[in-house]
C-alpha cells in the first residue's frame, strides 16, 4: 500500500524537468544513502545549481527524494532563481534495464524591469535507459507545468498600460521536453551529461532557444 | 515510512497552495489583462479600415498639405514611440501614424495571412485614404523595420513617393539585415539580457492563437533593449502599446525562408534620401549606414550625435534630428 501511494503521487503529481538530478541507480551501494550534486548547463538559460538526495528503498522500489536550488547567470544573480522539490522512482528494473518516473514542484521567480513572476510549476517525466553499475544511457520525456504565476507588475510597465492586471494567473502554459543522458560513475562519485529539445505544450511554439544541457557532478555518500 | 510521509507532504502543500492561487485568479488569455485592446476590440480608439484589416491609426495637420506617413519599427512595434514626429504637423505637414498589421493596437491576423507585400499593400492603402488630391506630395519616415518597409514600398512604387527619411533600417538586402542582428542582438551567453529575455520561457507559453499571452511576452522579451547590455545604446524606455508576436515571428520567417532584396529597382527612384544613424548605436554605425544607403541615386547621410537607435524617441536624438529632417523636407515640399 505505501509503495501503491508513492508510485500514485509520482504519477499523478505535478511532476521533473529537463534538468533535474540524473541517477544510475545501479551505481547506488546499500550503504549510500545520501547525495549532493552541482549541476550547470542550459536550462532555459544558462544556469548553476546545487541540490541534495536522500534514497529511500522502500519494499518494492528505491526512492530518491530531491531538493535543489539554481539560479541563472547575470548581473543579478538572485533577481531569479527556482528551487525543485520532488523524488523520483525506479519503478521498473529488468536486467540492465530501468524505467524511472520523476517528480518534481518547481518554485521560480523572475524579474525584469516590466514585471516580477512568481510561479508554481509542476514538472513529471519519464526515464528509460540501460545501466551499469559504471556507466548508462538513457532517454526522458517530460512535461514542465506553469501552473499557477503571481504577476506583479512595475510602474514602468504601468506607465505603459495602466489597465494591467497583477495578481494570480492559473494556469500559465508549460513545454515538453524530450533528450537522451549518460553517465560515468567511479568511486562514490558520478558525472553526467543530458541534452535535448523544449517545445510549448501545444507543440506550435517553442521558447526562444529550444534546447537543454546539462553537466552535473555528484557525490553519494 | 519517511519516503511516503515526505511525498504527502509535498502533496498537500502543493494542493494548498494550488487552492489559494485559484481565489481570484486571473486568465491570461483574457482581453486586457496583459495588453491593451485593440481597435477590433474598443471602438474608441481611432481606426481606418483599408486593405481588408482594421488598423490604428491617426493623422495630425492639414488635411490638403504635403502627406508624411510616419512608419514604426519591429516588426511588430507600435507608433507611440515615434509621437514626437506630430512636430513636423506644426509645420504644415499632414503627420500620419499607423499601427501595421498585427502590431500594436491595429487588428490581429492569422500567422499564415502574412507577407511582405501585403505589408506593402497596407502602406499603399494608408496614403491612399489619407490622401485628398492626386497631386499631393507624400513622404516617408521609417525607422528601423519601417525604414525598410518604406524601401521596399518605394522600390516597388517609385514613382509614388516624393521624398524619405529613412533611420537606421537593418538592411534592404537580407545579408545585411542579418549582418546587422548578428551585432545588435548580440548578448552574451552569462548576461542579464540574454537571461532576461530567455528564463521567462518557462513561465508563460501560449499557442499560435493565444495572440494575448504571445503579445504580453515579446513585450518583455523586447524590453530587453533597455539593459545597460543592449549595444543599441538607448537613453531610456520605449513607450509601446503592444507588441505584436505573431506578425514579428512571421516576417521573420518569410525572411529566413525566402530571403529579400528591396534593391533591385531603388534606381528608379533618383530624388534625395535623408539615411538617419546614430551616434551611440554601436551595432550600426558610420560603415553599415553606407552600405545599406547605397543602394539609393542620391544619399544625404546624417548621424544623430548623442543618441542611439531610437534617436527620434528622446529629447536628445529628437532635437539634434528635428531641424535636419524638417529642413529636408522643406527642400522637396
Amino acid at each position: 500500500m505505501k509503495n501503491t501511494i508513492i508510485i500514485a503521487i509520482a504519477l499523478l503529481g505535478v511532476a521533473t524537468s529537463a534538468c533535474a538530478q540524473t541517477i544510475n541507480w545501479q551505481a547506488f551501494k546499500p550503504e549510500q544513502k545520501n547525495s549532493l550534486y552541482l549541476q550547470t548547463g542550459w536550462d532555459y538559460s544558462m544556469n548553476f545549481g546545487a541540490g541534495y538526495g536522500r534514497k529511500f528503498d522502500t519494499k518494492l522500489f528505491p526512492v530518491m527524494a530531491n531538493i535543489e536550488y539554481s539560479f541563472p547567470a547575470g548581473e543579478r544573480l538572485f533577481d531569479d532563481f527556482k528551487v525543485r522539490i520532488g523524488g523520483q522512482v525506479e519503478v521498473v528494473r529488468l536486467g540492465g534495464f530501468s524505467a524511472t518516473a520523476k517528480v518534481y514542484s518547481p518554485i521560480r521567480r523572475y524579474e525584469n524591469n516590466l514585471v516580477t513572476l512568481f510561479n508554481f510549476g509542476g514538472e513529471f517525466s519519464g526515464v528509460l535507459g540501460f545501466y551499469k553499475q559504471k556507466w548508462f544511457v538513457a532517454g526522458e520525456f517530460g512535461f514542465d507545468k506553469a501552473i499557477a504565476t503571481h504577476v506583479k507588475h512595475s510602474e514602468r510597465a504601468l506607465d505603459n498600460y495602466d489597465g494591467l492586471q497583477s495578481g494570480w494567473y492559473v494556469p500559465t502554459g508549460g513545454n515538453w521536453f524530450y533528450g537522451l543522458q549518460t553517465g560515468f560513475s567511479f568511486g562514490g562519485n558520478d558525472l553526467t551529461l543530458k541534452a535535448g529539445k523544449v517545445t510549448s505544450q501545444g507543440w506550435e511554439t517553442s521558447p526562444f532557444i529550444p534546447y537543454f544541457a546539462q553537466l552535473a557532478y555528484q557525490r553519494r555518500f | 515510512m519517511k519516503a511516503k510521509m515526505f511525498f504527502m507532504g509535498l502533496l498537500l502543500a502543493l494542493g494548498c497552495w494550488v487552492s489559494s492561487c485559484q481565489k481570484g485568479e486571473l486568465d491570461a488569455s483574457q482581453t486586457g489583462n496583459l495588453v491593451p485592446l485593440t481597435v477590433g476590440q474598443d471602438p474608441s480608439l481611432p481606426s481606418i479600415s483599408v486593405n481588408g484589416t482594421q488598423l490604428h491609426a491617426e493623422a495630425f495637420g492639414p488635411a490638403d498639405s504635403a502627406l508624411l506617413v510616419v512608419i514604426h519599427g519591429g516588426p511588430g512595434s507600435d507608433y507611440r514611440y515615434l509621437l514626437n514626429c506630430k512636430e513636423f504637423a506644426d509645420e504644415g505637414y499632414r503627420v500620419v501614424f499607423y499601427d501595421q498589421r498585427g502590431s500594436g493596437l491595429s487588428k490581429r491576423h492569422s500567422k499564415d495571412s502574412y507577407s511582405i507585400e501585403l505589408m506593402i499593400d497596407d502602406l499603399g492603402a494608408v496614403i491612399e485614404h489619407y490622401k485628398t488630391r492626386p497631386d499631393q506630395k507624400v513622404f516617408l519616415l521609417g525607422h528601423s523595420w519601417g525604414a525598410m518597409l518604406a524601401t521596399d514600398y518605394i522600390n516597388v512604387h517609385p514613382a509614388h513617393i516624393n521624398g524619405a527619411i529613412l533611420c537606421e533600417p537593418g538592411g534592404f538586402t537580407f545579408a545585411q539585415m542579418k549582418d546587422y542582428l548578428s551585432r545588435s542582438q548580440n548578448y552574451g551567453v552569462f548576461s542579464e539580457a540574454l537571461n532576461d529575455a530567455v528564463y521567462l520561457d518557462q513561465f508563460l507559453t501560449g499557442k499560435e492563437d493565444q495572440h494575448e499571452i504571445l503579445d504580453y511576452k515579446f513585450g518583455l522579451w523586447a524590453s530587453v533593449e533597455e539593459g545597460e547590455d543592449s549595444p543599441v545604446g538607448n537613453e531610456g524606455p520605449l513607450p509601446f502599446w503592444r507588441s505584436g508576436a505573431i506578425v514579428n515571428k512571421a516576417l521573420f520567417e518569410i525572411a529566413d525562408e525566402q530571403g529579400f532584396d528591396f534593391t533591385t529597382n531603388l534606381q528608379q527612384f533618383d530624388t534625395k534620401i535623408l539615411f538617419v544613424y546614430s551616434e551611440n548605436n554601436s551595432a550600426y554605425g558610420e560603415q553599415h549606414a553606407i552600405n545599406v544607403s547605397s543602394a539609393y541615386h542620391d544619399v544625404q547621410l546624417f548621424r544623430v550625435d548623442d543618441a542611439g537607435h531610437d534617436m527620434l524617441s528622446f529629447p536628445r536624438g529628437w532635437q539634434n534630428f528635428f531641424p535636419v529632417g524638417l529642413s529636408y523636407l522643406n527642400d522637396l515640399k
